[in-house]
């Protein structure tokens, strides 16, 4: 019996390493995606703001409109 | 001459002219130092394989397995193999980011201190030192065993070849030499292994060869392996705390030979796909090389000298051809090892320790050799000296590093609080607490042993000072901003493309460890037990 659980231990630790490795992995990707959505979508937003005037003739500069 | 003694010669040539080949690759100092920061995943493995195998593992660890603890030595090798991967992970990916040449520039960055530098780098050359010479002598005696030559002769050979190498070539021609000579050694220990087999019967039938062997050591075949005298429990248990040390050890990545190469690679995922690499060579490669010497076992019981059991076989059981070529690859893994020593010493004392301001490269790369050599020729000298207290220093050289700066490279990443003191004592306290801890072990025979290994005692102290010496204090500017730069994911690190592939090497790990289990299960604990009743 003890050499069966022996046996189960060796893989089970490394597979557990394997799969830390790929959520790590996973999560850091997910992480810089979403990073780099939101930076995307805030130089949006400004590009929106600078053109707003030129969309919109009177409106102030800078309010978006 | 004998075909054993050309077979050394002609190695040692192919050694050097490799180097000689690399060496004229060499165009600065970081070529020298860290290959260039271009090594791809297989010179990366090789490398970080060819060096953490030296003669020990191919004489010692067999050994052990010989001996009646293969079990033991599976379970340590599985634990030390899951710290390569977390280490990529968790901390080789960060001092990368570093881009620095050795381990204690980086500590010396990232905590803004001169007096961090030295004391790392101290610790480095008195550990490494020990180390080189333990392996030119390790080297030299198996070279005498081979060859017949004198011991100093053969000693001269060595030095000669590990010399000549790494004064010339550098980290570049070590990357290089390490990854022909790994996969040389991978290739000719499993094209040697059936011969071993087949002189014990057949590897189908070596469990119930050794099961129905009265010669068979006690405990070689169950979980807990050879008690040698004491429980069994204490056995596993000894398995677990070097499993865990040697964990701690390789995770932290704090045996500078070994960060060394995640310094060397070619970008961040080199490092994670070549740590999987390794975890599976470290478990699936030497199991079978311990296969092997327990094989030997039914041909050649009780062996005076059980170091000798891979050397026998090879003499005994194969054709000379492939028992030359076997030792050749051996030869070759304590050649690599020192020269890696050596490299890490003369950087760590000339860029470090004495860190003189240079002009150029030019004399910077001069002025490194010059270490290089002279830091060689001392340990030749010890080396011929014979001394017994050699294998003294060799006992503390072993894991001190890891004990010394464990916690604080792992802080050093990771920590908010840890400041330049915090880290100072935290890293003198460690190598302090060690030493004496180590001290009373050996020579007055205090039994610090599992939880009380002077490991975990080093470990501990080093805690303890570090959060005591941080107390009251913040971190200066530059130690935050140092921090939060290795923080940052470097653009170049980011490409969707290579997480899918770094990702495939973890499901490889993963189908790895149901395979091993299936394997162990299905030819060892099943039939063993169906024996047993």
């Amino acid at each position: 019996m003890g050499e069966i659980i022996f046996s189960l231990f060796i893989g089970s630790f490394l597979s557990g390493v394997g799969l830390l490795m790929n959520r790590v992995l996973y999560l850091e990707q997910k992480r810089h995606n979403s990073n780099n959505q939101q930076s995307i979508d805030s130089n949006n937003i400004e590009e929106t703001s600078v053109t707003a005037p030129e969309a919109l003739p009177g409106a102030p500069v800078g309010s978006g409109l | 001459m004998s075909i054993y003694a050309a077979g050394v010669l002609v190695s040692i040539v192919v050694f050097v002219l490799i180097g000689a080949y690399a060496g004229m690759k060499v165009k600065g100092i970081d070529d020298y130092y860290v290959c260039g920061r271009n090594a791809p995943t297989l010179f990366i493995t090789c490398t970080l394989f060819a060096s953490m195998l030296s003669t020990n593992g191919f004489m010692g660890d067999t050994a052990f397995s010989y001996g009646g603890n293969i079990t033991t030595m599976l379970l340590l090798n599985t634990l030390c193999a899951g710290g390569y991967v977390i280490g990529g992970l968790f901390f080789g990916r960060y001092i990368r980011r570093a881009m620095v040449n050795t381990m204690p520039t980086y500590f010396s960055n990232r905590f803004n201190s001169l007096r961090i530098r030295r004391l790392a780098a101290m610790i480095t050359v008195a550990s490494l030192f020990a180390y080189l010479i333990s392996v030119l002598q390790g080297t030299g005696l198996l070279m005498e065993t081979l060859t017949g030559y004198s011991r100093i002769t053969c000693l001269l050979i060595a030095w000669v070849g590990i010399t000549l190498f790494t004064f010339y070539s550098g980290a570049r021609g070590s990357v290089l030499t390490d990854t022909v000579m790994c996969l040389f050694f991978l290739g000719i220990t499993i094209f040697a292994g059936p011969y071993v087999f087949e002189a014990a019967g057949g590897l189908e039938n070596l469990l119930d060869t050794l099961a129905r062997n009265p010669e068979t050591p006690p405990g070689l075949l169950d979980y807990h392996g050879n008690p040698r005298g004491g429980s069994e429990f204490d056995m596993v248990f000894y398995g677990i705390t070097m499993g865990i040390i040697w964990l701690v050890t390789v995770t932290v990545a704090v045996s500078p030979w070994q960060a060394g190469r995640n310094l060397m690679a070619r970008n961040e995922h080199v490092i994670l796909r070549s740590s999987v690499m390794m975890a599976l060579l470290t478990v699936i490669f030497l199991l079978y090389l311990y296969l092997r010497s327990i094989s030997v076992i039914p041909v050649n019981p009780a062996m005076d000298q059980p170091e000798k059991v891979m050397i026998w076989a090879a003499m005994e059981l194969m054709p000379p051809l492939v028992g030359v070529a076997l030792l050749a690859g051996i030869l070759t893994a304590g050649l690599t090892s020192a020269c890696t020593f050596l490299s890490v010493v003369g950087f760590s004392l000339s860029s470090d320790i004495l860190n003189i301001k240079f002009a150029s490269e030019k004399s910077q790369l001069r002025f490194t050799r010059g270490m290089m050599l002279l830091v060689s020729l001392l340990s030749l000298m010890i080396a011929s000296m014979d001394m017994a207290s050699i294998r003294v220093i060799a006992w503390f050289a072993s894991t001190i590093i890891a004990a010394s700066w464990g916690y604080v490279a792992f802080a050093s990443v990771w920590s908010k609080k840890l400041t330049e003191r915090g880290a100072y004592l935290a890293m003198a306290g460690g190598f302090f607490g060690y030493m004496v801890a180590k001290l009373l072990k050996e020579l007055a025979g205090v039994p610090l042993v599992n939880l009380f290994d002077p490991f975990f005692i080093g470990v501990a102290i080093s805690i303890v000072l570090g959060i005591w010496g941080s107390k009251g204090q913040t971190k200066t500017i530059e130690e935050i901003t140092y921090q939060d730069k290795i923080h940052q994911i470097p653009a170049s690190e980011t490409v969707a493309a290579e997480y899918v592939r770094s990702r495939y090497y973890g499901w490889i790990m993963v189908a790895a460890g149901v395979l091993v289990s299936t394997f162990l299960i299905y030819y060892w604990a099943i039939p063993y037990n169906v024996l047993l009743n």
